[in-house]
């Protein structure tokens, strides 16, 4: 395709040169490019006052492009520092796992600490890329289970494989998703091998289908392992992973599935 | 008599109806030292009272976004209680424009084509 034509007035008369010169300053305006003004003079006519507004629309549109710029170099800060927060509240616990004697007790510590990490990483993920309201969320998966492989120590030999599309989710529902996923990962990673010394997680996220507005997305974690215990109802769960699972996928309008064959396979449907 | 107050761009005084008025000189490219300069001279000519005001934007030829800011008074005490805009030129017209919207004042502003009309606006405003 060739570049787009130049609007112009042909044959320009001293009215066709006025009328060319404000084109020029409105598309100037049109790349965020302020230093072009239409030249004033001094009467009253309607092509100088044509100018005249044209220049002052560019000095207030000009403005409030840059306070848009503040607002996101402050909205980076802001993530950062609930990044850093988060941080420090996830060292205070695990200082405190490290002093408790009862096992259960520091389990109970580095569980939170691991589901804060989950919280910090979205904020990571949003103040290291351009758009600032809405989380890369391929990304974030990506250091998300990284970041549970270094925390968590396992002995058999087990396989991730991360499948994502490319696909942005808003704060709160990327965060709900971290959680679910950092319980349903640390789950298989505890339970599903128990007995073999290999073994492989899968983690899916697409998009399945667009409705008018909204998306609807699916999360997939699944793992070859041992397969569910056969009294367990995920629904009525009296622990804690299992209820925080059910809790937020409920918070996300969305359905969850699972398949306890061959291994398990939880499935999250919901809409962002 | 009155008290005039001439600056670079603005003629400033407080005629015999209770109206503190303030002329634009014919062709006046207005800079934010001119406004700040104005708003003196308005505090001046009042002498610590609130006047309704009469700016007579006729002449203009162009106020910087400043300047704009300025007479938007969003910062500052408003020295004056409403503000009638005179206008009549395609540019008066334009600038007036940008003072309902854009650059509001924080005190009510309408515009007119007519002093005389402007003039029986403010009064009900006169103390
Ligand atoms: N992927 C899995 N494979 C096998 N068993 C699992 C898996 N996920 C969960 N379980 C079983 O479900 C139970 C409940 O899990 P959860 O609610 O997360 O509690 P917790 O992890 O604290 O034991 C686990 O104790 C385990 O027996
Ligand atoms: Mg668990």
């Amino acid at each position: 395709m060739s570049a787009p034509k130049k609007i112009r007035i042909k044959k320009a008369g001293s009215e066709g040169k006025k009328i060319n010169q404000i084109l020029e300053v409105v598309e100037s305006y049109a790349k965020l490019d302020f230093n072009k003004k239409a030249p004033i003079e001094n009467s009253n006519n309607n092509f100088n006052a044509l100018a005249i507004g044209i220049n002052m629309l560019g000095e207030e549109l000009q403005s409030s492009t840059i306070s848009l710029n503040e607002k996101d170099i402050l909205l980076k800060e802001i993530h950062h520092r609930i990044k850093n927060n988060l941080q420090i509240i996830s060292s205070l616990l695990r200082l405190q796992a490290d002093q408790v004697q009862d096992k259960r007790l520091s389990v109970f510590f580095s569980d939170n600490v691991r589901r804060i990490k989950s919280m910090a990483l979205v904020h990571e993920t949003l103040y290291n890329s351009e758009n600032l309201s809405k989380v890369n969320f391929s990304q974030y998966l990506r250091s998300l289970i990284d970041h549970i492989r270094e925390a968590y120590h396992y002995t058999q030999k087990i396989d991730f494989v991360l499948k994502a599309e490319p696909h942005n989710l808003k704060i709160d529902v990327a965060i709900a998703c971290g959680l679910i996923i950092n319980e349903l990962i640390t789950n298989s990673i505890k339970y599903a091998f128990e007995k073999r010394n290999s073994g492989k997680i899968e983690l899916l996220f697409t998009k399945i289908k667009q409705k008018k507005s909204k998306n609807i997305f699916k999360l997939v974690v699944r793992d070859n392992g041992a397969g569910l215990p056969a009294n367990i109802d995920i629904y009525q769960s009296k622990s804690l992973g299992l209820q925080l699972v059910t809790m937020l996928t409920e918070q996300l309008d969305g359905s969850l599935s699972v398949e306890s064959n061959k291994g398990t396979a939880f499935t999250i449907i919901f809409p962002g | 008599m009155e008290n005039v107050i001439r600056t670079r761009v603005f003629t400033t005084w407080i005629d015999n109806a209770g109206i503190c008025r303030t002329k634009v000189k014919q062709g006046a490219i207005i800079e934010l030292a001119d406004a700040e300069e104005n708003s003196a001279a308005v505090q001046k000519v009042s002498a610590g009272k609130i006047y309704p005001m009469l700016v007579d934007l006729t002449h203009i030829n162009f106020i910087h976004k400043s300047a704009r800011d300025h007479f938007a008074m969003r910062n500052r005490k408003p020295g004056v209680k409403v503000i009638a805009m005179l206008i009549g030129s395609p540019v008066s017209k334009v600038i007036g424009n940008f003072f309902l919207g854009i650059n509001k004042p924080t005190v009510p502003t309408q515009l007119f084509t007519s002093e005389k009309k402007a003039v029986a606006w403010l009064s009900k405003f006169v103390s």
